[in-house]
């Protein structure tokens, strides 16, 4: 009798769930994304304690984050143009106003870079670089400050430090010779970190630009835009349409977000919005537009 | 001249190289025998060592008994020796004085001393010390003869430098005098010239001969004396026939003074009997009159070496140098014939040394033709060699005359005419006497006859008379007994027909008459062949003579096939064929003659070609010609007669004869049913006729019409294949393909009723063969008649049909169809039903016709059993795991994603009860594969469901009934105890069950909970399964509670102490707060955990063996120290991280001090250790670190802290020393 009610209970909730389910219509990424998450994060969390306890010092930071970019740099070619010159200063200017914010009191130093695609990241030491591509998506001043606070935040919080590190252990790198630095490939850095390191910079980030008086709704719209886009890439390759596609997919995945664990950018939006709720800062609306716009699509057209 | 040359050396080298064969098979065969006989003797040497000791023991007894019986004493003891003394008699006499044995004396090797004269030797030997017996010397190795091949190396060797080289240079001298005669030295007169000729020539000689005289030289010498004689002939000739040294103008006397030197070399040489020396001057003399050729009549010097040199070879019988002379006297001719027509102004017409050379040619002939009639040759090498010289004879003349050509108009009558002479010849009662020489000659008489006649006549006339020559020679031989001459007949009767058939006329215009030749050869050679034999039996006698008349038996068929394709016109070639193969059968069977019964069978085989190649070409009912249908149902009908006559042959050989033919038959009744039918209706028509050739078969038991039916329905099933189901045409309401093919498939169904042909394993399989085809057709025609999507549901439909029906029909290979069709069912509804979205009504027909092959599959399983084969057990279990798979997909599809795994779920639990209730293990299993497969889709899926404001999140009621529903197949199976769940039970599949629950909770907690609350989630999850195993007693809760203390260590340690690097948390998320919240939860597991210690470890049925041994079986027996020291170390940890460095040894201090007076109330004595350890770590810290860099304030608070701490337990201690001591 008794495993029969049991069996009954079960069978009902199965069948109860599966009805909501049907009627809810979730959206549901399929892939290997949770199980990612878990080994990303569960790497890094095996890193973090001996990285918490060999830190590099700020001063050690800040030069081979010094080294990492002038060897960077040569290859990104600055441009002597008037309008790559003014975008490169007006990114300085909303950039330093964030930073002056930042716990850790380092050099910042931001970088346009005009042949770039639709990324931003951060070397150790203080080094922001934002692509055009990124920054003809943006509409506001406000979703640049987001973006820079975000950076800002992955330099503040150490994880561009700890990665260096990281590198350093693994491929048995000495950091204080400029030849075992170049080794590190610029791609550590692009290629974002793990979910709660992303997390923690973007609630980090945003919290920068509410204190440098930019909107925190900004960073909302800004990944609700690229959730859109990334909704439209889904949508261009195409949903899996047999179990096989699916399998193909969740193992594709598989092997390609190992090292590319950014969190689904939805999530991102509402965790902003839980912490916009929280912090009491839905008045702060009104945001700024972006001055360089125009200069964009003339540097563009060039 | 080169030619000349090559021909003297390779007679010198021929001549040479069998008299050095002769000499060194001599050698070899007296060297074998000394070899054998040195052999002989060494065998006898060691059989007379081996006897040696024996002999001379019978040597010593007698002397031995003669010593003894010289002496006074008894007679010794008749055996010798004696082992011990001989003591008798020694009382009496004194014992003999022991002698010493004699030295040895070695014999002399010549004279060794034989067994009989020893015992005649007196030889003194003591009775008790016979000296034993010497060593003989082992026998010195025989000297094995030189190797062969070093042997060969060293003759040949010497042949080359005693033989060759002297003849090569005596050739080269002669050739340089001959030349020096005949063009150099222009300012020397032509005596001068032949007197160096003869000066030289005579020098040589008389040289030669001197030396010749001492054995040394003899070799050398006659080389030198052949070539001393060939110099001296030319120079004679040269003194008349060559310009530059003529001396002689008479040619009678040039002739004369020839005739004289041939006669003195040849009388000369003859001395030394050697063919090489005479042989040598013989050709050498050819070779220089060559070289001094002038006028036709130069050539006699040629007719009289060649007559000396036949008067030579016959008295000598060195035959072979007969053979060289010939042809260096046919090319001595041939180079002045050369040089003659080869001339730009030579005309034949205008050349009378022609008729000269003509003349000269048949004295050749004549002269040679002479010697080889009076000549006695042994049998053997000899007759070859004269028969080479005989066939070489009348060839090069007959050459010769036809290069120079003089009269093309005579060619009939020369070779009529030499052809006459030579079998005149032959029958001369002086060649009679030798068989080879009258076989020679008649044949080449009888061969220049037959080859005489084309010069002259030609086509029909040449048939008539060649055929003519041939009855002539065939009767002659069979009147005169002389196998001969029926030879002869036989082969001008072959050439015969060769040239009528090559001269017939081709069938557009040929007619009656024009067959008439071919009609009498055949007739001609049948009555030879077949006639002949029955009145002269003695024409079988020879095995050549059967074989030849054998060869004119199967001619004179050839000749009566091109004739009977002569004769009627080009349809009805076949049927004449096919006709005249009945009767020549027929005519083979009556008169016992396997011969003719075989053409029958070949014209047969020829008409079934001639059949397939024309008569389909030709215009068919459709064209309103009934030809085709006319002749080719003649040449089956034909077909079909023939095989009565099969009857009076070997049974193997008739059984293949009568398959050959009706197999012919139905390919051509199938072609022509193929001709005459629309396609489509073709194999309606084949498999009609393969109904009835199988029934035949069956009626009267002919194992080759059953095979033909059997082959037909292979042959249609294809043809249907490829044709019918293309036959989408409609025929009235239906498609042409359903009704063509429906008749197909009745058919092959009947087919397979007779279709049987023995008992065999094979003949067995026929029906089985077509009833397979039958099924696959009815499959191939519902795919091709039916939309996609329902071509599996028809299919497994029809599989269950055909299942029932093998089960109840007994039929194997029904079932086994039925399950292969069910099998592609699955394979289709994989392939096309689960992508068919179109909706049918209210649903997609996906679902509708996936979900009926799923439940027939399900059905099928159930019904399709077939017990008799034991291979198919396993089949239901594959069905209803293919059924389970389209269902499971089937969910995929047509659920939304966050559904698919509650789904898998319910299917899972539906499978499992099932196969529960019916006790199915493959059931089960299928549905333990879902309930793991919807776990794996909870990993893939429902974690990553995004975080929506929906009042409850779909990943936790996504996930966590499914969790119940693993934890509820857990309980069920853990509490069954049925033997039919054994398997289960070892694969531990309730435990596995338990642990998947258990995970999907933990999964949940930490994709559903804050990052840093997870800890405090699972640890809640924790004091619930300390709980349920404190509840229920399985301590597999126990150990999950374990595993997961452990989880929530690590996560603690590793994500929220050192996750946020230096920074506050933000509010609600600070560790103080989560950890602490963790460890408090942790300590009240402590509750559970002292119950589950006391209730102590007793293994249960689904606990794993794992579990019982190591620090596993210790942690078992020991949660709380798991539960208490994971929370101490943790808060220690805390405090140390979150607390002002200031407060850090005070809290630790407190902490011990609880921790200290928490064991003290529960008695354990790990605990307490641990709280002493603690505020020893503390007093150390003081010492190291607080004592220098502390603020004062903290530093003193410090201080006291843990001072009165250390107090309070030093207090604990002293008042509690017994009870410490009992805990101790």
């Amino acid at each position: 009798m008794r495993h029969r009610i049991f069996l009954l209970t079960t069978a009902l909730l199965l069948v109860g769930a599966l009805l909501v389910s049907q009627k809810q219509r979730s959206e549901v990424p399929v892939g290997p994304d949770a199980l990612l998450y878990f080994i990303a994060d569960m790497q890094r969390e095996l890193s973090r304690l001996p990285v918490a306890f060999t830190r590099l010092s700020d001063e050690e930071e800040i030069r081979i984050g010094n080294e990492l970019a002038r060897y960077y740099a040569a290859s990104w070619e600055p441009s002597d143009d008037p309008s790559s010159q003014a975008i490169q200063a007006y990114v300085e200017r909303v950039g330093s106003q964030v930073a002056a914010r930042a716990r850790r009191k380092l050099p910042y130093r931001f970088h346009y870079l005009r042949h770039y695609g639709a990324n931003a990241f951060a070397l150790p030491g203080g080094h922001v670089f934002i692509g055009s591509g990124l920054l003809r998506l943006l509409d506001t001043e406000d979703e640049l400050a987001a973006i820079l606070g975000h950076e800002i935040e992955h330099i503040d919080h150490y994880h561009c430090a700890e990665r260096v590190q990281l590198e350093g252990r693994l491929r048995r790198l000495r950091l204080e010779a400029i030849s075992d630095l170049v080794r590190i490939p610029i791609g550590v850095f692009q290629v974002g970190y793990s979910k709660v390191e992303e997390l923690e910079a973007d609630a980090e980030g945003t919290r920068l630009a509410v204190r440098a008086s930019y909107s925190p709704l900004a960073a909302v719209r800004l990944f609700e835009k690229f959730d859109e886009l990334a909704q439209a890439y889904e949508h261009a390759g195409g949903k899996p349409r047999t179990p096989q596609e699916e399998v193909g997919q969740i193992l594709r995945e598989g092997l390609k977000g190992y090292f590319r664990s950014h969190p689904p950018s939805a999530e991102r939006a509402q965790r902003i919005r839980a912490l916009i709720a929280r912090e009491g800062w839905e008045a702060r609306t009104s945001t700024r537009p972006l001055a360089v716009s125009e200069l964009l699509v003339a540097d563009g057209n060039r | 001249m080169e030619l000349l040359l090559l021909l003297v050396l390779i007679g010198l080298y021929l001549a040479g190289r069998r008299r050095d064969r002769q000499r060194r098979e001599e050698l070899t065969a007296r060297l074998d025998s000394l070899e054998s006989g040195v052999s002989r003797l060494a065998s006898r040497v060691y059989a007379l060592e081996g006897t040696k000791p024996a002999i001379e023991q019978r040597i010593a007894a007698p002397a031995t008994a003669k010593a003894v019986a010289k002496s006074p004493g008894p007679s010794p003891p008749p055996v010798a020796p004696p082992p011990v003394p001989v003591r008798a008699g020694s009382e009496k006499i004194p014992p003999a004085p022991i002698v010493p044995p004699p030295p040895r004396v070695p014999t002399p090797p010549a004279a060794p001393p034989t067994a009989s004269k020893k015992p005649q030797e007196a030889v003194p030997v003591a009775l008790t010390s016979i000296p034993p017996a010497p060593k003989v010397p082992p026998s010195p190795p025989i000297t094995p003869a030189r190797p062969l091949r070093e042997r060969f190396t060293l003759e040949l060797e010497q042949h080359l430098g005693a033989n060759w080289l002297n003849k090569l240079g005596v050739t080269i001298l002669v050739l340089g005098v001959s030349f020096f005669l005949a063009y150099q030295l222009g300012e020397m007169g032509p005596a001068g010239k032949v007197l160096v000729g003869y000066l030289v020539g005579g020098g040589l000689l008389a040289g030669s001969i001197l030396l010749e005289r001492r054995e040394r030289y003899e070799v050398f010498a006659r080389a030198g004396i052949g070539g001393a004689w060939a110099l001296l002939f030319f120079t004679t000739y040269a003194m008349h026939h060559v310009e530059a040294a003529r001396v002689l103008d008479s040619r009678l006397a040039s002739l004369l003074l020839m005739l004289l030197v041939a006669a003195a070399m040849t009388g000369y040489t003859l001395r030394y009997r050697s063919q090489v020396v005479t042989g040598l001057a013989l050709l050498l003399a050819f070779w220089t009159v060559n070289i001094g050729r002038e006028t036709v009549y130069s050539l006699t010097a040629g007719m009289v070496l060649a007559l000396a040199l036949v008067v030579i070879a016959g008295w000598r019988r060195w035959y072979e140098l007969e053979v060289f002379g010939l042809l260096a006297t046919y090319l001595n001719h041939f180079f002045w014939l050369r040089t003659l027509v080869e001339d730009p102004g030579f005309s034949r017409q205008a050349s009378p040394e022609l008729n000269t050379s003509s003349v000269i040619l048949l004295s050749y002939w004549a002269i040679f033709r002479a010697s080889y009639l009076w000549r006695h040759p042994e049998p053997g090498h000899q007759e070859q060699v004269s028969t080479l010289a005989a066939l070489l004879n009348t060839s090069l003349l007959l050459g010769l005359l036809k290069y120079q050509a003089a009269r093309p108009d005579l060619a009939f009558w020369t070779l009529l005419g030499v052809g006459v002479a030579e079998l005149v010849l032959g029958q001369l009662p002086l060649v009679r006497q030798r068989r080879t020489a009258f076989v020679v000659l008649s044949s080449l008489g009888a061969t220049l006859i037959v080859a005489s006649i084309p010069f002259r006549y030609g086509g029909a006339e040449l048939s008539f008379l060649w055929l003519i020559l041939a009855q002539a020679y065939f009767f002659a031989g069979v009147l005169t007994h002389e196998p001969l001459f029926r030879r002869f007949g036989v082969l001008a009767g072959i050439l015969a027909a060769v040239q009528i058939l090559a001269v017939s006329p081709s069938a557009e215009a040929g007619g009656l008459q024009a067959s008439l030749p071919l009609t009498t050869a055949a007739l001609l050679f049948y009555a030879n062949a077949q006639a002949a034999p029955r009145r002269w039996a003695e024409l079988l006698e020879s095995r050549f003579d059967f074989v030849s008349l054998r060869v004119l038996c199967f001619l004179a068929g050839l000749l009566a096939l091109v004739a009977a394709w002569v004769a009627v016109g080009e349809a009805w070639v076949a049927v004449a064929w096919a006709a005249l193969g009945w009767g020549l059968a027929g005519l083979g069977r009556r008169l016992d003659e396997g011969d003719l019964y075989l053409q029958g069978v070949i014209l047969s085989a020829a008409a079934f070609l001639r059949g397939l190649a024309v008569n389909f070409d030709l215009p068919g009912w459709a064209e309103g010609s009934t030809v085709r249908l006319v002749t080719v149902s003649l040449v089956a009908g034909l077909f079909y007669l023939s095989t009565r006559w099969a009857d009076w042959i070997e049974p193997q050989k008739a059984a293949w004869v009568r398959a050959t033919h009706t197999s012919a038959a139905a390919l051509l009744i199938l072609l022509l049913a193929y001709s005459e039918l629309a396609a489509a209706w073709t194999a309606v028509s084949w498999a009609a006729y393969g109904v009835v050739l199988v029934w035949a078969g069956w009626r009267w038991k002919r194992a080759d019409l059953s095979t033909q039916g059997n082959l037909l329905g292979l042959v249609v099933f294809f043809r249907v294949l490829v044709v019918n189901l293309d036959a989408s045409e409609s025929y009235g309401l239906l498609t042409l393909r359903l009704v063509t093919v429906s008749f197909v498939i009745g058919l092959l169904y009947l087919l397979s009723r007779w279709s049987k042909v023995d008992a065999t394993d094979w003949g067995g399989a026929l029906p089985i063969l077509h009833r397979s085809a039958a099924a696959f057709l009815l499959a191939a025609l519902a795919l091709s008649e039916l939309a996609s999507p329902w071509v599996a549901v028809s299919w497994v439909g029809l599989a269950l049909l055909l299942g029932v029906l093998g089960r109840t029909m007994r039929l194997s290979d029904l079932t086994i169809q039925a399950k292969l069709l069910a099998a592609a069912a699955f394979a289709a509804v994989l392939i096309v039903n689960l992508g068919a979205e179109e909706p049918f009504h209210a649903v997609t027909l996906r679902l509708l016709t996936a979900s009926l092959v799923a439940a027939m599959l399900y059905a099928f399983s159930r019904w399709s059993e077939a017990r008799e084969l034991k291979a198919l057990e396993q089949f239901p279990a594959a069905y209803t795991w293919a059924a389970s798979l389209v269902i499971g997909l089937l969910l995929w599809y047509e659920l939304e994603p966050a559904s698919v795994a509650l789904g898998w779920g319910l299917l899972g639990l539906v499978l499992f009860e099932i196969g529960l209730a019916r006790r199915s293990e493959h059931m089960r299993f299928q549905g333990y594969v879902a309930l793991g497969a919807a776990f794996a889709r909870v990993l893939v899926a429902n974690l990553n469901i995004d975080v929506v404001a929906d009042p409850v999140s779909p990943r936790l009621y996504t996930t966590l009934p499914l969790a119940l529903l693993y934890f509820y197949i857990y309980d069920r199976l853990f509490s069954q105890t049925e033997n039919f769940l054994e398997w289960d039970r070892q694969l531990r599949v309730a435990e596995w069950h338990c642990y998947l629950g258990t995970l999907t909770l933990a999964a949940v907690f930490r994709f559903e909970v804050d990052l840093d609350w997870v800890v405090a989630s699972w640890a809640m999850l924790l004091l619930v399964l300390l709980a349920v195993a404190w509840h229920t007693g399985r301590r597999i809760f126990l150990h999950q509670a374990m595993l997961l203390a452990a989880a929530i260590a690590f996560r603690t340690l590793l994500h929220n102490f050192y996750q946020r690097s230096h920074f506050p948390a933000p509010p609600g998320y600070e560790p103080l707060l989560t950890v602490g919240t963790t460890a408090v939860l942790l300590f009240l597991g402590l509750l559970f955990a002292f119950r589950l210690r006391e209730r102590g470890n007793r293994p249960t049925a689904t606990d794993r063996p794992l579990w019982q041994k190591g620090i596993l079986a210790w942690l078992d027996g020991r949660p709380e120290q798991v539960l208490f020291f994971v929370p101490f170390v943790l808060l220690t940890v805390l405090l140390a991280l979150e607390l002002p460095r200031g407060l850090v040894t005070m809290s630790w201090g407190l902490l011990g001090l609880t921790a200290f007076l928490f064991a003290l109330r529960v008695g354990e004595r790990s605990y307490r250790l641990a709280g002493l350890a603690l505020l020893l770590l503390c007093v150390a810290k003081i010492l190291v670190l607080d004592v220098w860099d502390l603020h004062p304030r903290d530093r003193y608070l410090t201080f006291i802290v843990l001072g009165l701490a250390l107090m309070l337990v030093s207090f604990f201690y002293s008042r509690h020393r017994e009870v410490f001591r009992r805990y101790l």
